[in-house]
C-alpha cells in the first residue's frame, strides 16, 4: 500500500500528499473523538464531528480509489450514525474495535501513528468553517496590489473560497496599495495557508480566528484538543527560536556592558552610562518577555495524545484505571514543552507499570478496583507545575535501600542512614530504575535520571512524594521559559560556578569553630536546623568532604525540601545567564546542568543542585 | 554520517589524486587531519575544567558564545600529557552538529597528500591506538600519520584510549 511520500495510484504526487495529509488529520480527529466517546465524555457536537470525519474520509478515499479505506470509513460511519440520534454510547469493546479500524486505516495509508509531539496542533479540517487571516507583505515589496491579488488567487488554488477581504477585491484590482490584507475564507486552513505563504513578499500570515458556521460550537466537556482552537500566530517556529537565541546573546552583551560601565563610572557630560545600561536592561527584559509570550502554546498540544496512550496501556497491561487530565489550557514555552514530552510519557507509563496494582490486590487493600491516574497542569506565578499522580502501590523506601545496596550504589550502613525521602530520591540515579525500556511512543529509552536531567537542564525541578499503599505523585516545576536563568556566581577551585538563585536560601559564613560533627559528618546549625556541610569543590568531584581550609562562604541550598550548606571560595555576584548544554562528551558529568558564557567571556558551569546532592549522598 | 542509499562510494584510488590535511604536531610526530573537518585553529586559551569529565577531556571554552569541549589529543591517542606551551593550539573540528576543540602541541602547515603515498597504519605507529588512524603518508621529508577523526571524536570509543597501553592489533 502507499507509503508516505509515494504517489497513490491515479493521483499526482501533490494530490497524494494533500490526500494523505487530510486523511491523517481526519484519523486524528476520529481517534481523539473515539477516546472521548469511550470515556462517555463526548458531547453531541463531538459526535457530529466524529461522524463528519468518518464521512469525509469515506468520500476522499472513495475518490482516490482506496476502496478498503473507504469501506472501513463507511463501516465507522454506520456505527456512529445511531449515536447522532441520541442512542447510548457504545461499549468499551465497541470503541476498541473502532479504534482498531482507525489504526488499520492508518496502516493502509502508510500513516504510522505519530509520536506525541510538541509541535503546534492543527485544527481539525473542517470544510465548512471560515478562517480569517491577516497577511503582511514585506516593506520593500514593489507590487503590493499584484501580490494581494495573488493571495486571493492562492486561496482559490488551494480549493478555498474567499468570503470577504479588506481591502476588497475591487480595490485590489484598481491597484490600491496596502501593507496588509485581511481576508476570510472557507476551505482547509492548512492548504490555503500553505499556498498563501508561497506568494512572494508575504512575510507573515496570522490567523485571526476561526468562526464555526451557525450557532453550533464544539464544546462542553471531554477531550480538550477538540475544542481548544486557540488563536494561533502562524510564524515559523524556527524564526522564533532564532529570535530567542539572539535575545539570549543580547542579555549576555548587556551584562558585559554593565560590567564595563561599572569600571568606567559616570561620564563627564552628565549622562551616566549606568542609566543607559539600565534602560537597555529593561528593554531586553521586555523583548524577552514578548518573544516568550509569542512562543507560548497551550499544553493541550502535548496532552492531546495521552488519552489514547493511556487507553492502549490499559488494554496492554490489563490493569484498569481512570485517566484524568486537567489544565490543558495552561500555556508554556514550546521549547519547554518539547523537552518534557518524553519525561511525561515516562512518568505516565511508570504510573501504570509500577503504580497501579492488579485489581485483586487493590480489592484486598480496600481500595476501589479501578485505579486513578491524574495528569494536572497549573500555573503558579512564574512557574508551571505539572503533576502525575496515581493512587497505586507507592514506593517502599526500604525496598529502594535494598536495591541500592544490591546494585552497589551504597553500602548497607550508608543505605540505612538515608531518610525515607532520600531513599525515594535514589530512583533518580542513572542506572537505578529497573525499567529502562524503550517506550513504544517515543522510541527512546528514558530513565528517571533522564527525566530529572531534562527538567533540571531548563532550570526546573522534579519532586516526588510517595507513600506505600497510597500512591505516588511526581511534580514537575518548570520555568515559563528556558532561555535565561538567574544565578549566583561563586568561585570554587578556580572555576566559576553558577548556582540557580531559586535554589539558594541564604549565604552564610562558615566559621570552622562553629562547625560541629554528627558522627563523622560535618554539620552547621542554620536557623533551627542542623544542615550537612561540604565543600562544593569536593562535592563536584563526587566526594562529600569538608575541611577547615575550605572557603568560609557557605550557600544554604535546598532541593525538594532537603537542605545542605556548600562552602565556596568566594562570591562573584548574581547574573542572568543563558544555559547551554555541555555536549555529548560531557553529558555524564554529574551535578552539572550545563554551562554559560559570562559577561567577561569566561565560562561558568551551571549546577544541577539536585544532582550535586545526590552524587554526594551516594558517595557518602 | 550514514548515507541513505548504498550507492557507489569511490574507493581510495578513485578519489581525487590528493587530499588536503592540516598537519598537527604531537610529541614530535606529524598528524594529518582532513581539512574539511577543521573549522578553525585557535591560540591556546584558558580552559574551564569540568569536574568528573573523562580524563582526556580538558574542559570547555567559549567560542564566540558557543560552549565547546576541548580534548587533549595527546591523551586521547595515548601519548601522555604535556604542559601547553607557546606553540600549543586548539584545533576546532566539526563533529556532526557539534564543535570540538583538540589541544595539540602545534599546527605547522596544510599539506597536499597524494593518495598513492598513503599506506595502511603498520607497526611504524607507536603508542597510538591503531583504530584512531587511517593510514600513514610517506612524504620525502617526513611521515604524516592520518587521523581517523570520526573515530577519534566518537565518544563511544572512549575506552580505546585507556586500553592503549596493552599492545594489540
Amino acid at each position: 500500500m502507499a507509503g508516505r511520500g509515494a504517489s497513490l495510484p491515479g493521483l499526482s504526487e501533490e494530490e497524494s500528499r494533500l490526500f494523505l495529509q487530510e486523511a491523517g488529520e481526519l484519523l486524528d480527529t476520529l481517534e481523539e473523538g473515539l477516546v472521548a466517546l469511550g470515556q462517555g465524555a463526548a458531547s453531541p457536537d463531538q459526535v457530529n464531528l466524529l461522524f463528519r470525519a468518518a464521512h469525509t474520509l469515506k468520500g476522499n478515499a472513495g475518490a482516490a480509489g482506496l476502496e478498503e479505506v473507504a469501506r472501513r470509513a463507511h463501516d465507522l460511519e454506520n456505527e456512529l450514525e445511531p449515536l447522532r440520534r441520541g442512542e447510548p454510547a457504545p461499549s468499551r469493546a465497541d470503541v476498541d474495535r473502532m479504534l482498531a479500524e482507525v489504526d488499520a486505516m492508518r496502516a493502509e495509508l502508510g500513516l504510522a501513528p505519530e509520536a506525541p509531539r510538541a509541535a503546534e496542533a492543527e485544527a481539525p479540517a473542517d470544510e465548512e468553517a471560515e478562517t480569517e487571516v491577516e497577511v503582511r507583505f514585506s516593506e520593500q515589496c514593489p507590487f503590493l496590489s499584484v501580490r494581494s491579488y495573488q493571495v486571493l488567487q492562492a486561496v482559490r488554488d488551494a480549493g478555498g473560497e474567499v468570503v470577504a477581504s479588506e481591502p476588497d477585491e475591487a480595490a485590489i484590482e484598481a491597484g490600491e496599495e496596502f501593507q496588509r490584507l485581511r481576508l476570510r475564507f472557507r476551505g482547509s486552513p492548512e492548504e490555503v495557508l500553505r499556498e498563501i505563504r508561497a506568494v512572494p513578499d508575504v512575510v507573515r500570515v496570522e490567523r485571526i480566528g476561526q468562526a464555526p458556521p451557525g450557532p453550533a460550537r464544539t464544546g462542553g466537556s471531554g477531550v480538550a484538543s477538540l475544542e481548544s482552537q486557540a488563536e494561533t500566530l502562524r510564524v515559523e517556529v524556527r524564526l522564533l527560536d532564532h529570535l530567542m537565541n539572539l535575545i539570549g546573546e543580547l542579555v549576555v552583551d548587556r551584562n558585559r556592558l554593565g560590567e564595563a560601565a561599572r569600571r568606567l563610572g559616570t561620564g563627564h557630560d552628565g549622562v551616566s552610562l549606568d542609566e543607559v545600561v539600565e534602560h537597555l536592561a529593561r528593554l531586553s527584559e521586555e523583548l524577552q518577555a514578548t518573544v516568550t509570550r509569542a512562543r507560548m502554546q497551550p499544553l493541550s498540544t502535548l496532552f492531546r495524545r495521552f488519552p489514547r496512550l493511556m487507553r492502549d496501556l490499559e488494554t496492554s497491561t490489563g490493569k484498569s484505571f481512570d485517566f484524568v487530565m486537567e489544565g490543558e489550557a495552561t500555556e508554556l514555552d514550546r521549547s519547554v514543552a518539547t523537552l518534557i514530552a518524553d519525561p511525561l510519557i515516562h512518568l505516565l507509563r511508570n504510573a501504570v507499570d509500577h503504580g497501579v496494582e492488579p485489581a485483586e490486590e487493590r480489592r484486598r487493600a480496600g481500595k476501589p478496583e479501578r485505579a486513578r491516574i491524574e495528569l494536572r497542569a497549573w500555573r503558579e506565578e512564574n512557574t508551571i507545575r505539572i503533576s502525575v499522580a496515581d493512587d497505586g502501590a507507592g514506593m517502599d523506601p526500604e525496598a529502594l535501600r535494598r536495591r541500592a545496596v544490591e546494585k552497589g550504589f551504597l553500602g548497607a550502613e550508608q543505605a540505612q542512614r538515608l531518610s525515607d525521602r532520600e531513599a525515594i530520591d535514589l530512583i533518580f540515579l542513572p542506572g537505578f530504575s529497573t525499567s529502562r525500556q524503550v517506550t513504544e511512543i517515543s522510541g527512546r529509552g528514558v530513565g528517571m535520571d533522564v527525566v530529572r536531567r531534562n527538567v533540571e537542564r531548563i532550570g526546573g525541578q522534579v519532586e516526588v512524594e510517595s507513600r506505600p499503599g497510597r500512591g505516588t505523585r511526581f511534580i514537575l516545576d518548570l520555568p515559563l521559559t528556558v532561555a535565561i536563568l538567574r544565578v549566583l556566581l561563586v568561585e570554587v577551585g578556580g572555576i566559576a560556578v553558577a548556582v540557580p538563585l531559586g535554589a539558594i536560601d541564604e549565604v552564610v559564613e562558615v566559621r570552622p569553630e562553629r562547625v560541629e560533627r554528627v558522627g563523622s559528618e560535618p554539620v552547621l546549625r542554620w536557623r533551627d536546623r542542623v544542615l550537612s556541610l561540604a565543600s562544593l569543590e569536593a562535592a563536584l568531584e563526587g566526594r562529600w568532604r569538608w575541611e577547615p581550609a575550605a572557603g568560609q562562604t557557605g550557600l544554604v541550598v535546598h532541593h525538594q525540601g532537603r537542605r545542605q550548606v556548600w562552602a565556596v571560595d568566594r562570591l562573584l555576584g548574581d547574573q542572568e545567564v543563558v544555559v547551554k548544554g555541555l555536549g555529548r562528551w560531557l553529558d555524564e558529568a554529574r551535578g552539572l546542568a550545563g554551562a554559560a558564557v559570562l559577561g567577561d567571556g569566561r565560562v561558568a558551569l551551571v549546577l544541577d543542585v539536585g544532582g550535586v546532592m545526590l552524587a554526594a549522598r551516594v558517595e557518602g | 554520517m550514514s548515507q541513505p542509499t548504498d550507492g557507489v562510494r569511490p574507493g581510495p584510488g578513485e578519489e581525487a589524486a590528493a587530499e588536503q590535511v592540516v598537519v598537527l604536531e604531537l610529541d614530535g610526530q606529524a598528524y594529518g587531519a582532513d581539512i574539511a573537518s577543521v573549522r578553525e585553529v585557535l591560540a591556546f586559551q584558558p580552559i574551564t575544567r569540568v569536574p568528573q569529565a573523562p580524563p582526556f577531556v580538558l574542559g570547555v571554552i567559549n567560542l564566540r558564545g558557543r560552549i565547546i569541549p576541548v580534548i587533549d589529543l595527546r591523551r586521547r591517542l595515548g601519548l601522555g600529557a604535556a604542559e601547553p606551551g607557546p606553540l600549543s593550539r586548539i584545533v576546532v573540528v566539526e563533529d556532526g552538529e557539534e564543535l570540538i576543540g583538540m589541544l595539540v602541541d602545534g599546527v605547522s602547515e596544510v599539506l597536499d597528500i597524494p593518495a598513492d603515498l598513503v599506506e595502511p597504519p603498520g607497526e611504524l605507529v607507536r603508542g597510538e591506538d591503531a583504530s584512531f588512524l587511517r593510514g600513514v603518508a610517506r612524504l620525502e621529508e617526513r611521515l604524516v600519520i592520518l587521523l581517523a577523526l570520526e573515530r577519534v571524536l566518537d565518544a563511544h570509543q572512549r575506552a580505546a584510549a585507556a586500553r592503549v597501553a596493552r599492545p594489540e592489533g
